[in-house]
């Protein structure tokens, strides 16, 4: 699992790279919650290699979703596979997620908002 | 209309019954093989004897188990007996990779020396009738461990699974060995049948080892319910600040989970009583057996 991070402007968008699951989701676990502790409350993150996602994975979106709202920040997702979007909107975790069609979209949205 | 507690008290009783059922039926039919044995000659029915004799030893220890925990919760176990279960499970496993092991060694010596077998017809009879109860008692197991997961259940009907197979390849070989008794090669196929045997008892005492032994190490439980725990979570995503950690673990047929959250401070007490209350009964209602916590917490639960 690779977990590259990226700066435009205000919002930070990480890249996700590989099967996101129990031994693997840690890695993603430690860095969104590096990024939210130094202050960064835009993230985008780039679903556009993610190739699997399971339980420990969801798990780990929703505890940074839950930190970002604290920190009156959000998160958004972006190029979803139809493997991993199909499990978010089987758990219902489509419904709390921005999710948009690209990363350009993405960050734009954090644009239009402000 | 019975209560959903009277139910599983029912499921329970059920499951004792079919348990004690497969022994006492375990029982009647060893006597009739020790004669078939004697007569036939048959590494293939000796081993399928010692296999019947561990396989009732263990049914009698499942049985045992079973009896206990339908008694529940005490003051000396707070969680109940599950794990008694998986243990027993693990004692079926034991007998089964017991008479694996006699099994083949048998074989290995028959190849070695190799003589005609003796007379089989009140083993082909005794064999007959040990695979038609053996079908039904899979079968009515097998009912039972769909209709609710219990490891006891699951290990018993694999092992009368295998049980049929062993009593197919036996009476397979037992014909075989016969009706071609004049042939040289006729004396490689009761060795043979055995081994055959020994590879499905093999393959189901894997199976039973792994899933005790996973249960008993309090792993988490399976995907399919770990996406059942987080789709609640989504459900009830405004409703809580912050999810602090996920435990879950099962013993026998229960299943425990732990969900530690962070409320809102300005709630009551009462209000966040009421919230987690109604979480509870939602998440316990999707998983059968389910004995869920949520306790409120502020950092970090691992």
């Amino acid at each position: 699992m690779q977990c590259v991070e990226n700066r435009h402007e205000s919002v930070i968008v990480v890249g996700l790279q590989g099967r996101m699951d129990s031994s693997t989701a840690r890695i993603v676990e430690e860095k969104m919650i590096s990024l939210i502790d130094r202050g960064e409350s835009h993230l985008v993150v780039d679903c556009a290699q993610l190739d699997y996602i399971s339980s420990a994975g969801l798990r780990v979106f929703l505890m940074a979703a839950k930190r970002l709202t604290q920190a009156r920040g959000k998160l958004v997702l972006a190029t979803m596979n139809d493997d991993v979007k199909q499990v978010f909107d089987m758990t219902g975790f489509s419904s709390i997620f921005k999710i948009c069609g690209s990363k350009e979209e993405a960050i734009n949205s954090y644009r239009q908002e402000s | 209309m019975a209560s959903p507690e009277r139910s599983g008290t029912e499921r329970f009783v059920e499951k004792e019954r079919s348990v004690f059922v497969g022994l006492m039926l375990g029982l009647l039919v060893l006597v009739p093989d020790v004669v078939a044995v004697a007569l036939a000659n048959s590494v293939m029915l000796l081993s399928d004897l010692l296999k019947s004799g561990s396989e009732t030893i263990a049914t009698f220890l499942s049985y045992l188990a079973i009896r206990r925990v339908r008694q529940g919760k005490t003051f000396d176990y707070n969680y109940g007996q599950g794990k008694l279960e998986n243990i027993s499970s693990l004692a079926v496993a034991g007998a089964m990779l017991i008479s694996w092991l006699i099994i083949t060694f048998s074989a290995i010596e028959r190849f070695r020396h190799p003589s005609p077998i003796g007379q089989i017809g009140l083993a082909l009879f005794v064999t007959g009738v040990s695979a038609v109860i053996n079908v039904l008692v899979w079968r009515k197991n097998r009912r039972l461990a769909q209709a609710e997961p219990s490891p006891i259940i699951e290990s018993q009907w694999r092992l009368y699974r295998a049980k049929t197979a062993a009593n197919i390849c036996v009476l397979v070989s037992l014909i075989v060995s016969s009706v071609f008794r004049e042939q040289s090669w006729s004396a490689y196929v009761d060795p043979a049948g055995a081994i055959l045997v020994s590879g499905f008892l093999l393959l189901s005492a894997y199976r039973v080892i792994t899933d005790s032994v996973y249960d008993l190490l309090d792993r988490t439980l399976d995907e399919s319910l770990q996406l059942v725990i987080l789709s609640e979570l989504a459900t009830w995503f405004h409703e809580y600040v912050a999810l602090h950690g996920i435990r879950s673990r099962r013993s026998g047929s229960n299943v425990y989970i732990e969900i530690f959250m962070e409320f809102d401070g300005d709630q009551r007490m009462s209000e966040v009583q009421a919230l987690i209350d109604r979480m509870k009964a939602s998440l316990e209602e999707k998983i059968q057996n389910s004995q869920v916590v949520i306790a409120p917490a502020t950092g970090p639960v691992t």
